[in-house]
């Protein structure tokens, strides 16, 4: 497929490998601008290696990403998310002990910064912008219902809300691409379908470039028109619900193959 | 107030504002450190120096010393916190003991072994007083801040940290950096204090209680690591009638803390309003904005 003017992200035959194991192969799909954009898989397919390719987290060994038209082959975590990238982990780094309104504050400082001397001294700015802080962290906590809950410890949470709580500070980053990692991991069926409509009205909301990873069939198929699955590193189909759910090599993948007896 | 009272109060924030630079960068930013007496050592003699041998007045000279050891702390920090990781420990021990090695063996600077004795009593209460309560002030508003933030963000998790954005070893320098200054001011004090210094006062022990003294009032608590310093101070000077088991009285107290209260005496929380509502089981309004509670 080529990469089309109204691709976010794209990757072209991107390669990686861990010693001898072939962990991305040629991995080549973009992402449009504005689209939900599901990326599935069995276990140990690479869908983790490939959010941690893009944001920098191990270097690529071949091929290309390229977010909004411009490479990120290179870059530092950090200067990728500043580019507008954010994404959310699927075994959850939350800092445990800081209160579930620090956690956003800390992602949220990036757009209202002010001055060390003014961080010293608590003059000039630092009142203005820390107000303004925790007013929009609280702001997206509640978006994520989550502002009751602002002034305990991230830790104690329950795990789904842990799970909210990290797409809640992802969107403090105010990205235009988010990458959502399991977002409905260890969730039951109830708090799969909230979550649902929490990524459907942020998709909206915040006008984001949604790409999310995920075991949980039914959310993918159906909040994601665009669907990619892989497996063994490599990309085995693309395309809309319908067709990845007939496309004989996702049976393959995901029910196994049919044993024939000689 | 008698001359021993005065000396212990100034003692006391003295090694209050080395505690604070210590708690900064280990306590806050998760980075250990075996070696700050370099910085303690960097700040006494730099002082020293200034003000004995070029006639400086002991104000620029005491700022001075800061700065430099500030200096010190970048360069070293550059290289060797890039990493997360253990990496700056093992450094700073080499540094320490480098640095206690240079001032002994320069002679013609710092007098080597034989120390530099008749620095000006510059250090008074009120001098110090003054300086502990603009440089308590100074660590407080920092924690409570973007910066304090973004430490904490390294020190719990430098990955998700770099991923919402930290320049991560930048801000690991910029921590050791301002520890680094604390340190070297609180050094220029003590010289001013004691107005005799030498390399021995600054060796191996002398690293491993500056950081003792945080780990005991509490990794992640500024006020907790006054506390600590505070209560080993005391225990120090207090028992120094029976000098033989001083010693063992500061290794029991480290030893029964740990055992009994291993996050040390304050954990996490701060003495304040937040603390007391924690302990009769409040949690603060929402409406509370610019300040989180602890």
């Amino acid at each position: 497929m080529n990469a089309s003017d109204n691709a976010v992200l794209s990757l072209s035959r991107v390669n990686k490998f861990f010693g001898g194991v072939h962990a991305v192969a040629e991995m080549t799909f973009s992402v449009e601008k504005g689209g939900l954009t599901g990326l599935i898989g069995p276990n140990g397919a690479g869908k983790t290696t490939i959010f941690n390719l893009v944001t920098g987290v191990y270097p690529i060994d071949s091929g290309e990403i390229l977010f909004k038209g411009g490479s990120l082959v290179g870059r530092k975590s950090h200067d990728i998310i500043h580019l507008g990238i954010a994404r959310t982990f699927q075994n959850l780094r939350l800092f445990h002990r800081s209160t579930v309104l620090e956690n956003v504050m800390t992602a949220c400082q990036h757009h209202h910064r002010y001055s060390f001397f003014e961080a010293l001294s608590h003059l000039g700015r630092w009142k203005k912008e820390e107000k303004v802080i925790s007013a929009k962290s609280l702001e997206l906590l509640e978006r994520v219902g989550l502002a009751d809950r602002a002034y305990q410890a991230a830790g104690t949470l329950p795990y789904g809300y842990q799970r909210r709580l990290e797409i809640a500070r992802a969107l403090a980053l105010e990205p235009e691409l988010l990458l959502l990692d399991e977002p409905a991991a260890g969730m039951n069926p109830e708090e799969v379908q909230a979550l649902n409509g929490l990524i459907s009205d942020i998709h909206r909301d915040f006008s984001l470039t949604i790409l999310v990873i995920e075991h949980h069939m039914d959310l993918v198929m159906e909040i994601c028109p665009h669907i990619v699955c892989m497996n063994f590193g490599a990309k085995i189909a693309e395309g809309g619900p319908e067709e990845i759910q007939n496309h004989p090599e996702v049976l393959k993948a995901y029910l196994g193959e049919e044993v024939v007896d000689e | 107030m008698s001359n021993y009272t005065e000396g212990i109060l100034i003692l006391l924030m003295i090694n209050g504002i080395a505690a604070m630079g210590v708690s900064l960068l280990t306590g806050f930013t998760g980075i250990f450190t075996l070696g700050h007496a370099a910085y303690l050592a960097i700040g006494s003699y730099t002082t020293a120096i200034l003000t004995l041998d070029y006639g400086l007045h002991w104000l620029p000279a005491v700022l001075l010393g800061g700065t430099l050891a500030m200096i010190i702390g970048y360069l070293v920090g550059l290289p060797t916190l890039k990493l997360m990781g253990d990496y700056y420990a093992i450094a700073s021990i080499g540094l320490a003991e480098s640095i206690r090695l240079i001032i002994e063996n320069w002679q013609s600077v710092t007098n080597g072994a034989r120390g530099i004795p008749g620095i000006d009593t510059f250090t008074t209460l009120p001098t110090t007083a003054l300086f502990f309560v603009v440089m308590a002030y100074g660590a407080f508003c920092l924690i409570n801040s973007r910066i304090g933030r973004a430490f904490k963000a390294c020190r719990d998790d430098h990955v998700a940290a770099s991923l919402l954005g930290f320049n991560t070893p930048r801000y690991r320098v910029l921590s050791l950096s301002i520890s680094a200054f604390y340190v070297g001011i609180a050094g220029g004090l003590y010289a001013g204090f004691i107005s005799f210094i030498q390399p021995v006062m600054f060796d191996m022990l002398k690293s491993t209680e500056m950081t003792s003294v945080v780990v005991f009032g509490g990794l992640g608590s500024m006020s907790g690591a006054l506390l600590g310093t505070t209560i080993i101070t005391l225990v120090t000077e207090l028992f120094r009638p029976i000098s033989q088991y001083r010693m063992l009285i500061y290794g029991l107290v480290l030893v029964l803390v740990m055992v009994f209260r291993p996050e040390g005496l304050l954990g996490r929380h701060e003495v304040g309003p937040a603390l007391f509502r924690q302990l009769i089981g409040r949690h603060p309004a929402p409406q509370r904005e610019e300040r989180g509670p602890h």
